[in-house]
This record gives C-alpha cells, structure tokens and sequence, in this order.
C-alpha cells in the first residue's frame, strides 16, 4: 500500500508541473512544445491536434478557445476528472459508468467521426480544424 | 455453472482515451476496442478471455502512452537544442 501511495504522489507531482507548464507557456509561441509527427508525416489533423493549446486555454477558463482548438479535450476532461476523483472516492456507480459501453461506442464513434469531419475542406466545418 | 463473484476485469476504457487524444491515435482505438471486447466476453460469461481483453487492452493502451512519452521528451529536446541553436 505504501509503494502505491508513494507512486500515486510522485505522479500527482509530476501533473502538477506539467499543468503549471501549460498555464504559463502558450504552446502557439513556444517550441519546446512536442510537435506531431503524424500531422507532419501525413498532413492530417488527428482527433488530438489541437489538444496542447485547447489545455492551455482550459486552464485559463477560455472555453471557446479550447473548443476551436479541440472540441474532445474539452468534452473528456469532465471524464478524466471522474475517473480521478474516483481514486478517492470509489464509486460504485461512477466505476460503472466509466467503464460502460455506452462511454466507449459514444467515445469510439465520436473520435473517428472528429478526425474524418476535421480534415474536410468545407467552409463551415472551418471551426473543427485546430 | 456460471460464477458470479468473479468480477469483471478492468477494461482500461478511460485510459485508452486518454491514450488517444494524447498519445497515439491507431493504439488508443486499439485499446478502446479491446475494451469492448473486455465487456462483451464478460456479459457472454466469458471470463477468460474478458481476462485476455483485459491485458490486451492494457497492452495497446501501454504502447500508445510510450510512443506519446518518447515523442513528447525527443521533440522537447529538439525544441531546445533548436531554440539555443537559433540564439
């Protein structure tokens, strides 16, 4: 229990910093942000394109920027922050439902529809593009 | 003869989309589809192979994270040795 407990803080440390990183330093000016090589491989934006600035502009509360830059990041991170307060609080209910079918086929659905529908060149999906 | 005690193996869902948006695209879905397969198998009453889901799933879910950390650390070293370069 206690080398969990030790690994659990290293890591939540580890978080902290990363996210203090991102409050500070916008990704958009800054090159020591990890670049893709899928989008510079294929010239493709994959459903996570964008997800380094849309957690800039969260952490900052500027929502409509996040979504310009990626609307999964913000639609997930309600999950991810139930999926960790879960730690704590051992949900019956919460477990339930992160672990569902109706999370993954939405999820799954949802990724693949994003990734086909951001790469279009079609004006009005010009929003979806990071 | 069906055991209903044995729990249903993690399927990793959160963590392969997690994966996915930050990782590595074609492993997180990997891991998302074994998760699947995790509730499937087990539903069916198919433990062990909701068992062999369940690494899998772990597995892909796994492979994506590194590929996101080696990509993430080589081009933060690329960034700053490109940035002091350029000085």
């Amino acid at each position: 229990m206690k080398i969990i407990n030790w690994k659990f803080y290293i890591g939540a440390l580890m978080a902290i910093l990363l996210l203090m990183l991102f409050v500070f330093f916008d990704p958009s000016h800054y090159s020591f942000f990890p670049k893709c090589p899928f989008l510079k491989w294929t010239g493709l934006f994959c459903p996570g394109c964008g997800s380094q600035r849309a957690i800039h502009d969260l952490l900052r509360f500027d929502i409509a920027s996040a979504l310009d830059h990626n609307i999964l990041v913000v639609l997930f991170t309600p999950v991810i922050l139930l999926y960790l307060s879960n730690f704590g609080f051992k949900s019956r209910r919460v477990h339930d439902f992160l672990t569902s079918n109706t999370l993954l086929y939405s999820t799954l659905v949802l990724v693949i529809t994003y990734f086909v529908l951001r790469n279009l060149e079609i004006s009005w999906l010009e929003y979806l593009k990071p | 003869m069906e055991d209903f005690d044995r729990p249903r193996p993690k399927n990793y869902l959160v963590e392969s989309i997690l994966a996915t948006i930050f990782c590595c695209l074609p492993f997180g879905v990997a891991g998302i589809v074994f998760a699947s397969r995790v509730n499937s198998a087990y539903d069916r009453g198919d433990y062990d192979e909701a068992e062999q889901a369940s690494q899998d799933a772990w597995k892909w879910t796994k492979i994506s994270i590194i590929i996101g950390v080696v990509v993430g650390v080589l081009s933060f070293v690329g960034g700053i040795v490109g940035g002091m370069s350029g000085m």
